[in-house]
């Protein structure tokens, strides 16, 4: 005989009156014994709650009353018993095996893993190219309008200096119209910061400094050449889908998304969102790369340019490790150029010595 | 004998039994069985969460329990995951139509919230009786579309106002049996958080200012020779390095830091106000959150978050719950607990009914 103490609720009013159920399974026999209860069921009649946990279980009778219990090792040798429903029950065991809970661990800590690595990347990629060209554009505008807001103010440059942006950028994109480039715009950056943007549908940006600082031509045309590798590669949308799909993904599978505190989940994964965008910066260098040796413009100008941009930064970007860095280090990518250009010791003395 | 005072009734605390370790064993298996069963799984997961976190709450030596089919959950969001391809095919093909399919949606809305909170309450057992919740489209549409938009247009005045009706369809439309919930909130309860809350900001504000001053004035003269020798090892350019990362990194701190304050005061107000003026039939509710200790336990619940990269999460998830729930009390003999009865037409026998609602949106509340 198994015996299981508990509540009986009678599923008419909130009243529990303590009673014990008295199971011969041999018998098919269930009795339910109180003060002044005295009820008989079949096996086959009771409901047993899944188990999870520890928590309570509860039997229902077929005339809509319950027994909760705190009882769940006799609950489930009831099961084993009777015929209650026996799904699910491999769940409770996956969740009270430790080797279960580890694979589980192991499983998910792979998936998520490689889904933000490698899944997500893909899927923006093609996801991209499936965008509609008005959609991408009306993006666009709307990034450069809240830009405009937050960090721009209208540029200070005449005509002639803008002109001079714009042909070099015509000249570059002489035989290349199937980049997907839409208009070059110049604007003043709060703290006066050089930089340069392309932003969703073709729009680059370049601030009135940068304009300043690349005063000789070769050295625009290097810092146009990367942008439109970003535009190249759709860099901009690319990197927005990532870094929205992927705050999603692990919002929604480790908490609800409903609570501030599983919010903060996704933190870590800001460290990728700059691991994905050094690789963009890497893939814009090597399209600059290309297209200024096609154009027959010397590399050494880009590393000027580099060596520039990097002097100018405020102190406080200067000092981002590089973990929180959106770009790769300086020296990095030089290097790299540098590695290019075989049988030359120094790019930089190269491009100083010349006229 | 009869006395003039009468007897203090007493109060019947919640207990919450939801152990960490426990939990995150069914959390990690929860999050596999959804990820490799690309999402199915996710309403058995939700309903085992749930069944977890009710059937730890115990109040006057019974439990509460979650009993909904997984099935109908699954029926639910397969039905909002077809809604939401129809509006991108739609907004595709037809853009013209989009604005049909938004009205219409802001036309659902209220109806969709009357079902979610059915489905929810309906789903929540206590004594083998359930909650329930009803509520007409009408003071549905009011109070969730009419009442924002005469908040917007006088620039938010009107906002405490609005929360309170809010709260009060919330709580009034719903029952226990055949008992009906019922608080008592004013406009000006809701004005009064917010004056607190801007009277803490001030204060906040003020010693912050006065910190910086202090510091300014006696900085210079303070000699810290421990900090020194520290310092002195460094470079000076990377002390440069690390006290512009800071800063930079601190002032990012600093903006959490002020949204996590002004959220959790105003959930922590609001909850021990709907409670402490809600009652159902003679029984009234305390809750005693204190701000103060919800904000230690979500600033440390953050970073154990963030630094054991989400595994801390049932931990975390559990001890909010557990301070929640323990702060919560009946005031009501054990007798008065026992004394509710059914409700017309609510199913006897929370297992045997099936339901045709499946909806359950997860609004917060």
């Amino acid at each position: 005989m198994i015996r299981l103490e508990g509540l009986l609720e009678d599923g008419q009013s909130s009243a529990a009156l303590p009673v014990s159920l008295n199971v011969w399974p041999e018998l098919n026999r269930v009795v339910v014994q109180g003060e002044g209860i005295e009820q008989e069921y079949t096996l086959e009649q009771l409901e047993i709650s899944v188990r999870v946990g520890n928590i309570p279980r509860r039997i229902i009778f077929p005339d809509g009353a319950s027994f909760e219990t705190l009882d769940n090792e006799s609950a489930d040798a009831l099961l084993l018993g009777g015929k209650g429903h026996q799904n699910e029950r491999w769940i409770h065991r996956m969740e009270s095996h430790l080797v279960w809970v580890l694979v589980s661990l192991s499983v998910t800590v792979v998936v998520l893993w490689s889904l933000l690595v490698f899944g997500i990347p893909w899927m923006a990629e093609k996801t991209s190219s499936a965008i509609p060209i008005e959609m991408e554009a009306q993006m666009g505008d709307q990034a450069l309008e809240s830009l405009d807001k937050l960090a721009f103010s209208p540029t200070q440059l005449n005509e002639l200096q803008q002109q001079r942006g714009k042909t070099l950028m015509d000249g570059l994109m002489a035989g290349h119209n199937d980049i997907g480039f839409r208009r070059l715009d110049f604007r003043a950056m709060k703290g006066n910061i050089a930089n340069a943007f392309a932003l969703p549908s073709g729009l680059i940006i370049v601030t009135d400094r940068l304009m300043e600082l690349a005063d000789k031509d070769e050295e625009l045309q290097a810092v146009l050449a990367h942008e439109l590798g970003h535009v190249q590669y759709r860099h901009s949308l690319r990197s927005w889908l990532q870094n929205s799909v992927s705050a999603l993904i692990v919002a929604s599978i480790l908490g609800d998304i409903s609570s501030i505190t599983a919010n903060v989940a996704i933190l870590p994964t800001l460290l990728l969102e700059k691991n994905y965008s050094q690789e963009f910066e890497q893939q814009a260098d090597d399209f600059a790369i290309r297209m200024l040796t096609e154009k027959k413009i010397d590399l050494c100008h880009m590393v000027v340019i580099l060596s520039k941009l990097e002097a100018s930064l405020p102190e406080s970007a200067k000092s981002m490790p590089s973990f929180l860095s959106t770009h790769p280090p300086t020296d990095k990518r030089i290097e790299r150029l540098d590695a290019l250009k075989k049988g030359r010791s120094n790019l930089m003395v190269s491009c100083l010595s010349k006229p | 004998m009869d006395s003039i005072i009468p007897a203090p009734t007493p109060t019947i605390a919640f207990e919450f039994n939801g152990k960490a370790w426990e939990y995150f064993r069914i959390w990690i298996v929860n999050v596999c069985l959804t990820i490799i069963t690309l999402g199915i799984y996710s309403p058995w997961a939700k309903v085992r969460q749930r069944r977890y976190f009710y059937g730890s709450t115990r109040l006057a030596g019974a439990s509460f329990d979650y009993v909904a089919k997984p099935w109908n959950i699954l029926k639910g969001r397969v039905l909002a995951l077809g809604v939401l391809v129809m509006f991108g095919v739609v907004n595709h093909f037809w853009p013209i139509f989009i604005f049909l399919f938004s009205l219409a949606f802001i036309v659902a809305l209220p109806w969709l919230i009357i079902r979610t909170l059915r489905f929810n309450y309906f789903n929540t057992v206590y004594r083998n009786l359930r909650l329930g919740f009803k509520a007409d489209y009408l003071d549905a549409l009011v109070v969730f579309i009419i009442l924002p938009l005469v908040a917007v247009i006088n620039l938010g005045l009107a906002f405490p106002w609005v929360a309170s009706q809010q709260k009060k369809f919330f709580v009034n439309n719903s029952n226990y049996g055949n008992s009906h919930f019922k608080v008592d909130l004013t406009a000006g309860d809701f004005w009064t958080i917010i004056f607190n809350l801007f009277f803490y900001i001030i204060f906040f504000v003020a010693i912050i200012y006065s910190l910086n001053g202090l510091i300014g004035y006696f900085g210079p003269h303070v000699e810290l020779s421990y900090i020194k020798s520290l310092v002195q090892s460094i470079t000076e350019e990377d002390q440069n390095k690390i006290l512009s990362f800071a800063t930079s990194f601190g002032a990012l701190l600093f903006y959490g830091f002020v949204i996590l304050f002004i959220k959790l005061y105003m959930e922590v107000a609001i909850f021990n106000l709907i409670w402490n003026n809600t009652q159902i039939s003679d029984i009234r509710f305390q809750s005693r959150l204190e701000f103060s200790q919800m904000f230690g336990m979500y600033l440390t619940n953050i970073l154990a978050i963030i630094f054991s990269f989400g595994l801390l999460i049932p931990w975390a998830k559990i001890r909010v719950v557990r301070y929640r729930l323990e702060s919560l009390s009946v005031i009501s003999s054990p007798d008065q607990l026992e004394s509710f009865a059914v409700g017309q037409g609510q199913a006897v026998g929370a297992f045997g009914e099936e339901i045709s609602d499946f909806l359950d949106m997860d609004i917060g509340m």
